[in-house]
């Protein structure tokens, strides 16, 4: 293969590969993970494990989805309940996160059984 | 799309029963989800970033196509485009073809089924873990700490 058409070959797949990472680096989804803090009619707040609070926006296309053992069902908004712990896969939208996906369980037993002294 | 004429004429061959549908669904988690989404919808990491971008294969401009349209198409792709061919030595004729009684179910995809799907997505040892991790939380583990995370879907 001549020099010029493997400077040109390679000047291609280099142009192509930034162009794949610059769309990839487009693509990110982020996870918000810990128990729900407060539930409005298109958001939810989660409080995470670093003590944050973090709102999540609701749309049309959010999927429920109720974790019990091992299995996932597909459930709906009005089955979140403060206190539950939650996974939602969320895409960043400007400053705000909109959910794809609300994974939920109900708080575990132990700290259901925890009840209010006095 | 360069579908030759007599490909509309093609009948599918394979019964549209649960255990074809079934079968067929899996095949699609597994390799074609990637960029077509479990729902079809193509609102993935990769079919986001394809240009063209794969279609909404519950809509109109996919379902309007003739069976024999679409198993050419998943037989041999579309040119110039990212669908590659998944004809001849790739896959056997009968699986396309269980693929085109999927893409019709596309739009009464019922959420079980999607969730099922998600099961059979390809995932690299990060993204198991990582679904370990979260499900051993919502089982009741505690909380870690840990930095905020981003991942491509």
């Amino acid at each position: 293969m001549e020099t010029a058409t493997r400077t040109k070959l390679f000047a291609f797949f280099a142009i192509a590969a930034l162009l794949a990472s610059a769309a990839l680096a487009h693509g990110d989804k982020k996870h918000v993970i810990g128990t729900l803090e407060k539930i409005n009619a298109d958001s939810v707040v989660v409080k995470t494990a670093a003590g944050k609070s973090v709102e999540v926006k609701l749309v049309a296309s959010t999927t429920y989805v109720s974790h019990a053992g091992n299995e996932d069902k597909p459930a709906k908004l009005s089955d979140l309940a403060v206190g539950d712990r939650v996974v939602i896969h969320a895409t960043p939208k400007g400053e705000t996160l909109e959910a794809n996906e609300v994974k939920f369980s109900a708080p575990t037993s132990s700290a259901a059984s925890v009840k209010p002294k006095g | 799309m360069a579908i030759p004429a007599n490909a509309s004429k093609l009948q599918n061959p394979v019964a549209e029963t649960p255990e074809n549908l079934r079968d067929a669904r899996l095949h699609f988690a597994d390799h074609c989800a990637i960029c077509h989404a479990n729902d079809g919808s193509g609102d993935t990491m990769m079919g986001r970033n394809l240009y063209p971008k794969p279609p909404d294969m519950r809509r109109e401009d996919t379902q309007e196509l003739a069976d024999g349209e679409l198993f050419w198409i998943i037989e041999n792709g579309v040119r110039f485009t990212g669908m590659p061919a998944f004809g001849g030595a790739h896959g056997s004729e009968q699986d396309s073809w269980k693929l085109v009684r999927f893409i019709r179910h596309l739009p009464q995809l019922s959420d079980e089924e999607r969730i099922e799907m998600e099961r059979y997505n390809p995932k690299g040892p990060g993204d198991r873990e990582e679904e370990q991790e979260e499900n051993d939380f919502l089982g009741g583990a505690p909380m870690q700490q840990k930095p905020e995370t981003t991942h491509h879907h």
